[in-house]
């Protein structure tokens, strides 16, 4: 994934400016940041649901802008809090999506469903479900089509203990087997350290990197802050 | 399966979760057999002198300019403005934005056109077993009119598309619907130039056909409803286009 020259402002003044980012297969990248630094509109930018003002995105090779289908087809996301027909059960959501891919089986669709927990609930409306167990779903959507790219927004948001257990392992397991890459913003330091090999801090709109090391990242975070304030 | 044809099913999908629409199926059924009932065994007995086609078209008459229109404005709602509402109108999923569009307003014109032909069915069996002028020689021409009314239907489906896309209320934009809709059935009277300029003046075209219809008046009309639709169409997805998630 290629980001080059990124910019992306709004009237309110916030935004992100003129951000290269680049990022390998297999990789997973942790997007930190305060809020309103930018890290959701960096991954709407990035997933096509917003138009960057300038510059350019490329996922495995095809630019995002002239070519949005081929682009998007092998990425995964869960950006914002997670939608969902409400009306419908999350096994029919998830086969509707899978409507738009080839290649996706029942069961495939079984198979994410027990790696979110949501077999149990498979057949029930989403509109009964408490806001965890449907941030399991958004995580189960942006597996659903077997991506090489999946961009998690806050994938935390909301989840039990038991939640982000089983999430953590998914997420190891993925990238372990399937060589997947995953981008990941959150507001909990610790588990992104616990995940991540490569870090994106995005302070006052600019992105800078930090290969995960020895030293703590919550004291990187907070000198890079202090640096950004300066 | 082809990206228009599958998101075409979810969107008709969802359309049909919803209780609303199911009630409007359900009425479709029970409108053309409680009439029929009604008029031939219970306290009509005068109607029972009129033709049989009369009542149909009468029934045609209520569905394409009332029944039809509200399920038009509720569904344009629900998933133009409502998604939007909600968060769920653009997803990171494989499908370009004309493509999205297009099987939205797709799915909605389709609805339409078997609500269309479930009256038309529920309209000749309740014929079939009330009526006692039930002729089987009219079969043709009540087929042919509501085939026909689904054309100007797909052009009031892209209007209500059209509109649904500039507000970012629901309840906003069905009550807009409906008050622009009742203007549009109102104005003629007022204006009477305006009439032909209205694309509510042509819900009920299916009449013309049953007449005697000029090679002249074809033309005139089709190229009516085809440039209306393509303006409403054009400016709803420049509309849709220009949203953001």
């Amino acid at each position: 994934m290629v980001i080059t020259g990124m910019t992306k402002q709004f009237s309110n003044g916030r935004g992100i400016q003129n951000i290269d980012l680049t990022i390998y297969q297999g990789e997973i990248v942790g997007i930190l940041g305060p809020n309103g630094a930018g890290k959701t509109t960096l991954l709407k930018c990035l997933t096509g649901l917003t138009s960057p003002d300038r510059g350019k995105v490329e996922l495995f090779g095809i630019d995002i802008q002239s070519n949005y289908k081929e682009a998007i087809g092998p990425v995964g996301a869960l950006i914002g809090p997670a939608v969902a027909y409400e009306k419908m059960s999350p096994y029919i959501n998830l086969k509707m999506i899978s409507r738009l891919y080839s290649g996706i089986t029942d069961t495939d669709i079984d198979m994410v469903l027990q790696q979110t927990g949501l077999t149990p609930f498979k057949d029930e409306k989403i509109s009964s479900f408490s806001m965890g167990m449907k941030q399991r779903f958004g995580i189960a959507s942006a597996l659903i089509s077997k991506p090489r790219l999946i961009v998690l927004d806050e994938p935390t948001n909301g989840l039990d203990i038991d939640g982000l257990l089983l999430l953590r392992k998914t997420i190891q397991e993925i990238s372990k087997h399937s060589g997947v890459t995953f981008v990941i913003s959150s507001h909990h330091i610790s588990e992104l350290e616990k995940l991540c090999n490569r870090f994106c801090f995005l302070i006052n709109g600019e992105v800078s990197l930090y290969e995960a090391g020895n030293e703590p990242l919550e004291d990187v975070y907070v000198r890079k802050v202090e640096v950004a304030v300066r | 399966m082809n990206t228009i044809k599958a998101n075409t099913f979810n969107e008709i999908q969802k359309l049909l979760t919803k209780k609303v629409t199911k009630l409007f199926l359900l009425s479709t059924i029970l409108v053309p057999v409680l009439t029929k009932l009604l008029v031939n065994h219970l306290f009509l007995i005068d109607w029972v002198a009129l033709p049989t086609e009369n009542i149909n078209f009468t029934l045609l008459d209520l569905f394409i300019t009332i029944l039809i229109p509200l399920f038009i404005f509720i569904a344009a709602t629900d998933l133009f403005t409502g998604e939007g509402e909600r968060g769920t109108l653009f997803q990171v999923r494989p499908i370009r934005r004309i493509e999205l569009f297009l099987t939205k307003v797709i799915a909605i014109s389709v609805l339409c056109l078997f609500i269309l032909l479930l009256e038309w069915l529920a309209v000749m069996i309740s014929s079939a077993v009330f009526d006692k002028a039930f002729d089987i020689a009219d079969i043709p021409s009540s087929v042919g009119a509501f085939i026909v009314s689904w054309f100007p239907i797909i052009v009031l489906t892209a209007f209500a598309v059209m509109l649904a896309l500039f507000v970012h209320s629901s309840v906003l934009a069905i009550s807009g619907m409906i008050v622009l809709y009742l203007f549009m059935m109102f104005i003629p009277y007022v204006l009477p130039g305006s009439l032909y300029l209205l694309p509510s003046t042509y819900l009920d075209w299916y009449m013309q056909w049953l007449s005697d219809v000029s090679f002249r008046w074809i033309i005139q009309t089709v190229t009516y409803l085809c440039s209306s639709f393509a303006l409403f169409f054009s400016i709803g997805y420049y509309m849709f286009n220009r949203k953001e998630a």
